[in-house]
């Protein structure tokens, strides 16, 4: 069943992030959310993982789907090793694969503030993934991986896409690029 | 060069605390040569010889046990009924509107009040340990349930999302941000467990304590006594902060 966002409107402390804004999203595949920043793109993502209600509208289809989720902000946890932050979402044997998927595996010992930027992102995204799901929603999943890397990473992202949908939060046009379908959100309202 | 450094800074490490006590003693000695009365005010020397006697009998040490024992009781279940409310006042915010009041209320209560109070209810032995117990109480229940409520609301988010267990909301999200404020409790409480518990005896006078001993000095006008004994508090009171720090460091290395 395709996940249908009708007519969803949502304010923080009476501003408008999102006015009636409706949209389908398929049930496999990649879709891109496009806009400047403050248009309201993380707030759409939080509220299609069920983390915030809309003040108006609704979200259908996403009754018993799984959803990941890799968040603007790493949100690793500060007193485990990159290994122990995948593992406790997506259990060890998808850690291990996920960690090497990801080039991050000769870091797993490593707790968080040990790691570069891009490191731990790369955590992130490992954790979403082993965790798995049936929508994985991407805040800037790719900040601070250098080019060649992101060229390696890709992919994966796709092949999981096969599977799922994949609904990615991006200011890059190559990343928009392998998106089957995106909506581009303005900050006029 | 650096060895030379590092031998200066350790024998600094040495020097500087010796130094601090000769002064403070120093200052002791000068004031016992301008009072004149052993009454009034003993020398540091008298007070130690007094000291050194006393540990002689075995009646110093089973006093100083008797009086550590119950003011670690009173602490250990201070301790336990603290982190079992914070837990649940951090996690239920009603809670937490019912029982803040009886806690804010005890944390402002002369402790004299409830010494007279405990001495009517309680056995002479149960007044001290009470009287700890309820000095460490709200200081533990209000670090936990600040601990509980300061943890990071990203991380309890990102649980959610990826359905942790309770197991591990508790122990990998909860208690890494609780820590630091149960430890800094812990050391805070024990320093007024100790006063709190030594003024209970004090009042209450069990048969082997220090508050007794304390207590019949004043009686008895025997000022090197009391100073004495006081010095023995403060030492025994170091010494159970240290292990507690330890003990703790090693909860903190974990």
């Amino acid at each position: 069943m395709a996940i249908k966002i009708e007519n969803i409107s949502k304010s923080y402390e009476g501003k408008k992030v999102i006015y009636n804004l409706s949209f389908e999203l398929p049930e496999k595949g990649i879709f891109c959310l496009l806009g400047e920043s403050g248009s309201g793109k993380t707030t759409l993502l939080r509220l299609i993982a069920g983390l915030e209600e809309p003040d108006s509208g609704k979200i259908t289809g996403l009754e018993d789907k799984k959803i990941s989720f890799v968040f603007q902000e790493d949100r690793l946890l500060p007193g485990s090793t990159a290994f122990e932050n995948v593992a406790l979402a997506g259990g060890a044997e998808a850690a291990k694969l996920w960690l090497e998927r990801l080039e991050i595996d000769q870091a797993e010992a490593q707790k968080p503030c040990t790691l570069s930027g891009g490191m731990c992102r790369r955590v992130a995204l490992a954790r979403a993934l082993a965790f798995g799901g049936d929508v994985l929603l991407l805040d800037e999943p790719f900040k601070g991986y250098d080019i060649e890397l992101k060229k390696r990473i890709i992919p994966y992202i796709v092949e999981f896409s096969q599977n799922a949908l994949v609904v990615l939060v991006t200011h890059d046009e190559s990343e928009a690029a392998l998106a089957g379908g995106s909506i581009y959100l303005s900050k006029d309202r | 060069m650096n060895f030379i450094m590092k031998a200066e800074r350790k024998s600094l490490t040495v020097l500087r605390p010796l130094a601090v006590t000769l002064f403070w003693l120093g200052v002791w000695q000068l004031a016992f040569f301008l009072v004149k009365s052993e009454l009034l005010l003993p020398s540091p020397g008298q007070t130690a010889l007094r000291l050194f006697e006393l540990m002689q009998t075995e009646g110093f040490w089973l006093k100083s046990l008797s009086s550590l024992l119950r003011i670690v009781k009173g602490f250990s279940l201070g301790v336990i009924t603290g982190v079992v409310l914070g837990v649940l006042t951090g996690r239920f915010r009603l809670l937490r509107a019912f029982v803040s009041p009886a806690l804010n209320t005890i944390k402002a209560t002369p402790v004299a009040s409830f010494i007279i109070l405990a001495l009517i209810w309680l056995t002479k032995d149960g007044v001290p340990v009470f009287i700890s117990f309820l000095m460490v109480l709200p200081i533990i229940w209000s670090n936990v349930a600040q601990g509980i409520e300061e943890t990071d609301k990203n991380l309890l988010e990102m649980a959610r999302v990826f359905n942790f267990s309770r197991k591990n909301l508790a122990l990998k999200v909860y208690l890494p941000s609780v820590r630091p404020y149960f430890l800094a409790g812990c050391t805070t409480a024990l320093g007024f467990a100790w006063k709190a518990g030594i003024a209970a005896e004090i009042l209450s006078l069990p048969l082997k304590s220090i508050g007794k001993e304390l207590y019949n000095s004043k009686i008895y006008l025997e000022t090197t006594d009391l100073f004495a004994w006081s010095v023995a508090v403060i030492t025994l009171s170091i010494i159970l902060e240290k292990l507690l720090v330890f003990l703790l460091g090693k909860i903190k290395s974990k």
